[in-house]
């Protein structure tokens, strides 16, 4: 989100749409806020019923004062259990967990925003990497710093799939700009070499310095799941309301661990077509992102989630070429 | 998808674009390289995921002295998996030389060379789940290995050469989940195939015929079949598959099952290294992608010219574990859980007679006075072997005496009267059981002398310390018969050569003369280098998997433009008339 506000194009707002929900649609000086925004980046994350709750408000609040556009940044999560080559027009497939069903559900607020009138697109991003990403960076650094995570066996066969920091901000920023999209969905995935989550994990681990990679069995992990993790959640519950959140490690979820052998491989080509992007190479992301790692001061578990949406003001050219938005 | 053969309706025919036999490391890979093809592969086994004695006591057979090999149900495996379910995991790539034509030995080189093979070990390494394709070491490790011992600079050696450990993967267990869910291979356990049936002029395998313990018989038809079952069942296949070629498929020269190798290894010397502990490194170090490497003097292929002789590597090893005189208390105790130890390993812990009183009170009295190193020894190994899913490769103990044993690998050289072949007795499906007559050749025993000599030499003139034999070793084919053939390795009976005079199978391990037979297994090797055989054998069969893609891609080109015509053998058109529409089909 720091690179996106960094865009010349567009001077941000950063909104809260928490507080959003829970002005429960009334007038407030956020509201007002939101009343003067051109266009909106909706990056909302965090607890399903919070999310699908502010994405509710979210859209509400829109119905009366339209912005030009709202991305909705929604996840890969959608797709569930499916397997094999995933594009826009994949159905979901069991099992989906709460997240996943939040994320489906906001996906269909922001349809029936566009069918009500409203211009919306929506974009998939799948596996966020890169400097300042802390889900699927910071968090997978800490975890194969600790031995952790590293080489998983049958259980990494998965496909890792990956869409950098730089690129994911390209992909917004196409759509922002991007005539004619309201009411499309766009997986954002780099075209990098189709890598298994071991791979990645080694890679990472090896640019990182977590070496030498640990091998993980498949009874270790069951432990990790089903011990350690019942018990960091219930820690991290305690530490949350004490404000203790940064000091209690991550906890490996069953989803995690499901994604590491999912055989899901994530066409991102209608973006790619749509807008024209040019991903940056992988070694690239890779080197930039170990970089970032290394150059933290101060590693801190469960690094900030704050659910924050953007809201641009005084947009860049209404719906110009992507070539325009380039500039 | 994985299924039982035991389910299939007696008498059926089963239909694929591939047929392969055997899913030990190369039928698994071979199936996990074609899985996205778009060719249906079906993948007989003759086990089950776990052993069963009575299916692996299909493998029982004879030998010609059991002194000098072992029997042929031991080292190998009739389940999922095949062999990597119980092998160490030692990978070596073979070494240039190895493929070349060497005057000194009869029936040296391949048809193919080393970077035919090269091209496909880093894709091997990962399969085999040994890291990097990276064998040297200045480059397995960022700053490169410690020096296997300081100051020693050999001129007809390097120490610079590596062997990487696998987990050991078991490829059944690892690769199990891929298989099952894909569409396009079908795996069938239980699946024993006891003969390939040819088209009556013998030019093709039309169906492989598989039976099963529920007393039921099918057939497998397919335009291709890969043999894949290892060396030993894939030469008794072939002798056995006699319904038109009366001396078996590919046999017509009489040469499949001859020239059978395995490695000349085993334990011979006494290093006495005169230098500090810290001067020495003999102890295995791990990649940054946790994998365990470890150093060898390997003899150069200089040295080789010069002396004529083959290829050999030598490894630092503890002194002989049965001989107390170590005063090493970890090795002590592992002679005294011997019989917990596996028949694979265990095999190198055998005295020629039971040990006295006398050598069990000291072996008892070294781990007793040396208690501290043994329990160190004994929680390294339950931490890092035992309970770990990477494991620690072998033995390393460092011994308190800094005299140490060289482990040895040498080449065996083609020989035309070592060879196995079928036996008068048959198992309960009727096939024939083996017989195999392993020998080796005065140029065996002349590599191990030589090596050994050469490095003898070598130690001398470094002034770092002393190599002598033992005095129950000055006769080198003493020691060589007292180790025996090195179980594992099953090489050579399928070889492949540049014609049919020379091989069995063309530089595409193919079956001379029955063009849609191939062979997947060391069987292949011309010869056998001085690297264990498993990443080799993946490395070509990922080779042969490229191949029989272009080769279906081939087919199917030529089918979808029919109008031009595109020179293609005879055969292609006349003789398999089913082929390219069934390749073409829908898949």
């Amino acid at each position: 989100m720091a690179m996106l506000a960094r865009s010349p194009l567009y001077e941000p707002v950063w909104f809260d749409p928490f507080a959003l929900a829970a002005d429960g649609g009334g007038v407030s000086p956020r509201t007002i806020i939101l009343n003067n925004t051109d266009l909106v980046v909706n990056c909302i994350a965090g607890n399903p019923r919070k999310v699908l709750a502010a994405t509710k408000a979210l859209f509400d609040l829109a119905r009366r004062t339209p912005p030009r556009r709202i991305i909705h940044l929604s996840s890969m999560a959608v797709y569930g259990g499916a397997t094999g080559l995933v594009d826009e027009k994949t159905r979901s497939e069991p099992p989906l967990n709460p997240y996943a069903k939040a994320r489906i559900e906001c996906e269909n607020i922001a349809r029936e925003y566009v069918a009500d009138g409203g211009d919306a697109a929506i974009v998939r991003p799948t596996c966020v990497f890169g400097p300042g990403s802390d889900a699927w960076s910071g968090r997978i650094a800490r975890l194969l710093e600790s031995r952790r995570l590293g080489d998983l066996g049958p259980l990494g066969d998965g496909i890792c799939n990956l869409i950098g920091v730089d690129d994911l901000v390209a992909t917004i920023m196409a759509m922002l700009s991007a005539p004619d999209i309201s009411g499309e969905t766009f997986n954002a995935c780099a075209d990098w070499p189709q890598l298994t989550w071991n791979e990645f994990l080694i890679r990472f681990a090896r640019a990182i310095g977590a070496t030498p990679v640990q091998r993980f069995s498949a009874r270790r992990l069951r432990v990790e799941v089903e011990i350690l993790t019942p018990i960091l959640r219930a820690a991290s519950l305690v530490a949350g309301r004490v404000g203790l959140t940064s000091s209690v490690p991550d906890a490996i979820t069953p989803s995690l661990l499901r994604l590491f052998r999912q055989d899901i491989t994530i066409s991102s080509t209608k973006a790619a077509t749509c807008f024209g992007l040019a991903y940056q190479p992988f070694e690239q992301a890779m080197n930039a992102t170990a970089h970032w790692w290394r150059s933290q001061s101060s590693r801190p578990a469960g690094a900030s989630s704050t659910p924050i949406a953007i809201y641009t003001d005084r947009g860049g050219p209404p719906f110009s070429s992507h070539e325009e938005a380039q500039r | 998808m994985i299924g039982d053969a035991r389910t299939i309706v007696h008498g059926a025919t089963i239909t694929a674009d591939l047929c392969i036999i055997g899913a030990g490391a190369a039928g698994i890979t071979l199936a996990l390289e074609l899985i996205e093809s778009g060719m249906r592969v079906v993948l007989l086994e003759a086990g089950g995921v776990a052993e069963d004695p009575e299916v692996q006591a299909l493998y029982t057979g004879e030998v010609a002295d059991p002194l000098l090999h072992s029997l042929p149900d031991k080292y190998r495996q009739r389940r999922f998996g095949g062999s990597t379910t119980i092998w160490g995991g030692r990978c070596v790539p073979l070494d240039p030389i190895d493929f070349e034509y060497r005057s000194w030995i009869p029936h040296s080189g391949w048809p193919i060379s080393y970077a035919d093979v090269a091209a496909h070990y880093p894709r091997a390494n990962s399969l085999c789940e040994a890291g990097d394709f990276a064998y040297h070491a200045d480059q397995a490790i960022p700053g490169g290995m410690r020096p296997l011992l300081r100051d020693f600079m050999p001129q007809d050696f390097t120490t610079t050469s590596l062997e990487r450990f696998s987990c050991p993967t078991d490829f059944g267990k690892r690769y199990q989940a891929r298989l099952a869910s894909s569409s396009s291979v079908r795996v069938l356990l239980h699946a024993n195939c006891t003969q390939l049936l040819t088209s009556p002029e013998g030019s093709r395998v039309e169906r492989a015929v598989v039976q099963t313990f529920a007393n039921t018989q099918f057939t497998v038809a397919a335009p291709r079949f890969v043999l894949a079952t290892g060396a030993l069942e894939a030469t008794r296949l072939l002798l056995a598959s006699r319904d038109v070629h009366a001396a078996g498929i590919g046999n017509g020269r009489g040469l499949v099952g001859r020239y059978y190798m395995c490695h000349i290894a085993g334990t011979i010397g006494t290093l006495r290294v005169d230098r500090p502990n810290d001067h020495l490194s003999h102890d295995y170090q791990r990649a940054e992608d946790g994998v365990y490497c470890r150093r060898r003097i390997s003899l150069t292929a200089d040295a080789q010219r010069r002396e004529a002789v083959g290829n050999a590597v030598f490894r630092l090893h503890h002194p002989r574990i049965p001989d107390p005189r170590h005063r090493t208390g970890a090795l002590s105790a592992i002679f005294l859980a011997r019989r917990f130890i596996s028949y694979e390993y265990g095999k190198r812990l055998a005295t020629q007679k039971p040990p006295g009183l006398r050598i069990l009170a000291q072996h008892l009295a070294n781990a007793g006075v040396d208690v501290l190193g043994t329990s160190r020894f004994l929680s390294h190994w339950v931490r890092d072997r035992l309970l770990a899913e990477r494991k620690f490769p072998t033995i390393v103990v460092r011994p308190r005496t800094n005299l140490f044993s060289l482990d040895f690998n040498a080449e065996q050289v083609p020989n035309w009267d070592s060879r196995i072949r079928l036996g008068h007795q048959t198992d309960r499906f009727g096939m024939p059981r083996l017989h195999i007559d392993w020998r080796y050749a005065e140029t065996d025993v002349r590599t191990v002398a030589t090596a050994f000599g050469l490095l003898q030499g070598e130690i001398a003139r470094s002034g770092l310390g002393e190599l002598s034999l033992d005095p129950d070793e000055s006769d080198i084919e003493a020691v060589i018969r007292r180790d025996g053939a090195y179980g594992g390795h099953h090489i050579g009976t399928i070889r492949m050569g540049r014609n049919p005079a020379d091989g069995v199978v063309d530089e595409h391990c193919r079956v001379f003369g029955v063009p849609n037979l191939y062979v997947a297994s060391s069987a292949v090797f011309p010869t056998s280098g001085q690297a264990n055989p498993t990443l080799t054998i993946v490395a070509l069969t990922i080779r042969l998997a490229r191949h029989l893609q272009a080769e279906a891609a081939r087919i199917v080109k030529i089918h979808a433009h029919p109008a031009a015509p595109v020179p293609i053998p005879l055969h292609k058109r006349t003789a398999q008339p089913g082929l390219i529409a069934e390749a073409a089909s829908p898949l």
